[in-house]
């Protein structure tokens, strides 16, 4: 008999982001191998605390066991808090928790407070959410180690990894290697596309960046370009097409790609898919599982941007180093595809 | 004390205006610590008579005089007339004073300086404000349909509330609708006095002999009459029927319709060719009329429904003359002690139980002699003009010793710790279930929402 399954998935208006491209491409894989799937998202938007306490109950009262007289068989829930909703076979796919209560908290990324009774009182009480609708879902999955990881730490709940392929899967291709290294994202703080500007500042080979994306940090960028003197060698894309991103990753020198504790990250991926190596930062989280120092890219401190600088004149120099490190990138990502994926979740 | 006395007043043909005009003499008499001067809408030139004895400011001074500590209280009249009353409620606003909430629907008045002044997005915020999410979708509502909100289900006293320091009000249905939504207001209720002294100007009441020879009634006419401005509200349908079934038995039965009828009222829908027989309209009319009318009449009917709230100075009047009156058993009306008139119930024996009054008042005058001599009495002991100043003043002296703040009351009225979020989720939850139409009886809503919550783990 064929499954209907139901994807749901919290999401910020007007906001695309690797979480909707997700739910899009596993809707898409789902329906291709037969089965009955649709997605429910409800918005979410939480100017005050307890909206997130609401978010978690509005999901919690939809009833999706079935629809318009047909069966519901599965749910796949993938962030907070659509995994709050009920379902009595209920898989979760986690692309990630609430942060800012868990890994952000402390940091710059978060502005939760152990010291305001209100923020204790909140992270507590999304902790418990999470532990509850987690910890009944019939099995949870995770796109990456460091989203398992965190989990673990963080509930004390286990999952197993399932790395979803990037959309576009099957366009990405190698090319020559160009001068320049290139960068791909939304350009907000969290993806600290500064670290490569700053790198630059510091590069003894005419080695230039360009970078593709949009984003509230794009004009930051630009100025921090001018003050360091590097603005001719720094090119902001700005929105660029599918089409134009494969091939701005086939002609590149290297990938950067180096946020702050990135709970998966395509970039990675769609690098090593078009053979070429990733820079990456030691505290880049997901990146980590798929990018080692010397072996298919560098790691280098976030903090240390001569050091990042000299692995970029190292690959300016020396292309077919460049070359060797992204072919064996190219294979540790073979292994990712959505059979695998579609087996996990519908088994 | 010091006191501003901000209200229409004569010659501005409001009937807050006269009362205001009534009251401040006997006020001065009665509280000598009390100096009162007048504030007045700019352009107005109140009577020589209370111009000559208190000093008179127009409204534009007030901000100036208050900034200069003229005033240990400001005094407001609020009524729903926007031509009377639209600056003393931006005056409110701007400087807290007492109110005396002259009626506790005042929507209308609201809406005329919100909607009705060009500002729709106001209008919105006010209902809002005092009815929360609800009052702004009645109000979105309104505005995109083009079908007015009905006041009284929104009075939109409750800002009026929240920014005054003392509230004054007429009777004791308004206090418990202020109070119902505005628990902790300074209240105080002083009711609505009756001044048959003639501050006016009019002459003693006619009696009644001479009155009906004044409006030119047969000798042996048996005369009902229902007083002031006329709308659906006062029901003149029910009385118009009554009365023609009256007739049929007492063919010597007259009624009269003292006042105008509202133009935006279709009282020729009402006022069918079989129901004319015997009824007089008399349309606008000078109080001396007004009064001779009331003096000549032998039962007097003032229905009311829906009402405001307001006490009627009418009906005040007609009791403090000594006339039987018939009223509606609703708002103000119902306080009306039983023995000083006859109250009849707003539902479907409306009109049999006001024809059965009309045809037991008309066969008894021993009766009717007896119910206005209570009425009588119960005015002079309750309603009188110095009685009314005292109360008054007792009140505002309190006022300034309370010294208080206004106060935004709006829920929750009991503060709970910052992390009990838990509670703000019920509080807000709450608030959408009642949105939506939810009540105490929906335990399987009720149940499902709160095993939702518990689903959670909280």
């Amino acid at each position: 008999m064929i499954e209907t399954i139901c994807i749901v998935n919290s999401q910020v208006p007007f906001a695309r982001g690797g979480a909707e491209m997700l739910v899009d491409s596993l809707a898409a894989e789902l329906g291709r191998r037969g089965f009955v799937v649709d997605t429910v998202a409800l918005p979410f938007h939480w100017p005050e605390r307890v909206d997130l306490l609401k978010s978690a109950l509005a999901w919690r009262l939809v009833d999706l066991t079935a629809a318009g007289g047909r069966k519901i068989d599965r749910v796949i829930a993938t962030r907070f808090p659509s995994y709050a909703v009920q379902h009595p076979n209920k898989v979760v796919w986690l692309v990630h928790q609430l942060r800012q209560v868990y890994d952000l908290q402390g940091s710059r990324y978060s502005d939760f407070a152990d010291e305001r009774p209100r923020d204790r009182r909140t992270i507590e009480m999304v902790r418990q959410i999470d532990r509850r609708t987690l910890g009944e879902a019939r099995a949870i999955f995770t796109i990456s180690q460091n989203v398992a990881e965190r989990l673990r730490r963080g509930n004390g709940l286990a999952a197993e990894v399932l790395y979803p392929p990037p959309p576009r899967d099957g366009a990405f291709h190698p090319g020559a290697f160009g001068d320049y290294v290139f960068a791909v994202g939304r350009l907000d703080r969290l993806k600290r596309f500064e670290l490569l500007v700053r790198a630059l500042a510091h590069t003894e080979t005419p080695v230039r960046c360009r970078i593709a994306g949009t984003g509230p940090e794009e004009r930051a960028l630009g100025d921090l370009a001018e003050r360091l003197g590097v603005a001719g060698r720094v090119e902001l894309l700005g929105w660029v097409e599918d089409a134009a991103v494969v091939d701005l990753y086939a002609g590149a020198l290297a990938v950067f790609y180096a946020p702050f504790d990135e709970d998966y990250g395509y970039v990675t991926v769609e690098a090593f898919r078009a053979g070429k190596p990733v820079v990456t930062a030691a505290d880049s989280g997901g990146v980590l599982e798929f990018v080692e120092d010397g072996a298919t890219g560098f790691v280098c401190p976030p903090d240390a941007p001569r050091e990042m600088a000299a692995r970029l004149d190292l690959l300016f120099r020396d292309r077919e180093r460049a070359r060797a490190l992204g072919t064996a990138g190219a294979a540790r990502v073979a292994g990712i595809g959505w059979d695998r994926v579609i087996a996990a979740l519908t088994g | 004390m010091r006191l501003a006395w901000y209200s229409p007043l004569p010659p501005q043909r409001s009937g807050i205006a006269d009362y205001s005009a009534e009251l401040l003499p006997a006020l001065a008499r009665e509280a000598p610590d009390l100096a009162i001067e007048l504030v007045v809408d700019d352009g107005v030139r109140p009577a020589p008579a209370l111009a000559a004895r208190f000093p008179v400011h127009g409204a534009r001074a007030l901000p100036g005089l208050l900034a200069a500590g003229r005033f240990d209280l400001v005094l407001y009249h609020l009524g729903n007339n926007r031509d009377f009353h639209a600056g003393i409620y931006r005056a409110l606003l701007e400087h807290p004073g007492v109110v005396v909430l002259h009626e506790v629907v005042l929507h209308h008045l609201v809406r005329d300086v919100t909607l009705y002044a060009g500002d729709p997005d106001a209008y919105a915020r006010e209902l809002a404000y005092a009815y929360g999410r609800t009052g702004e979708a009645l109000a979105r509502r309104a505005l995109a349909t083009g079908v007015p909100l009905e006041p009284w289900s929104a009075p939109l006293f409750e800002r009026v509330v929240d920014r005054s320091l003392g509230v004054i009000v007429h009777n004791d249905y308004v206090r418990r609708r202020v109070l119902a939504s505005r628990p902790l207001s300074r209240l105080a209720v002083v009711p609505h006095h009756l001044d048959l002294g003639g501050s006016l100007g009019e002459a003693s009441p006619p009696d009644r002999e001479a009155a009906r020879d004044a409006q030119g009634l047969p000798a042996g006419a048996f005369v009902v009459a229902s007083f002031g401005f006329f709308t659906a509200a006062k029901r003149p349908e029910i009385l118009l029927r009554a009365f023609a079934r009256l007739r049929r038995e007492r063919p010597e039965a007259v009624l009269v319709l003292a006042g105008e009828v509202s133009p935006h009222y279709d009282f020729a829908r009402v006022f069918t060719p079989d129901l004319r027989a015997g009824v007089t309209i008399t349309g606008r009319l000078e109080l001396p009329d007004f009064l001779r009318w009331m003096a000549a009449c032998d039962i007097a009917v003032n229905l009311r429904h829906p009402t405001a709230g307001e006490t009627s100075g009418t009906l005040i009047r007609l009791l403090g003359m000594g006339r039987p009156v018939i009223v509606s058993r609703a708002g103000a009306f119902a306080e009306i002690p039983d023995g000083a008139c006859a109250k009849v119930d707003v539902d479907d024996s409306e009109e049999e139980l006001l024809l059965a009054y009309l045809l037991r008042l008309a066969a008894d005058p021993g009766l009717r002699r007896a119910m206005g001599e209570n009425a009588r009495a119960y005015v002079a002991a309750h309603h009188t003009l110095a009685g009314s100043a005292r109360a008054y003043a007792a009140f505002l002296r309190d006022t300034v010793a309370a010294k208080p703040e206004p106060f935004d009351a709006r829920p929750p009225l009991l503060p709970y710790p910052e992390d009990d979020l838990l509670t703000d989720l019920a509080r807000e939850v709450t608030t959408e279930l009642v949105d939506l139409g939810a009540g105490e009886a929906d335990d399987d809503l009720l149940r499902a929402v709160a095993e939702g919550i518990a689903g959670l783990g909280l």
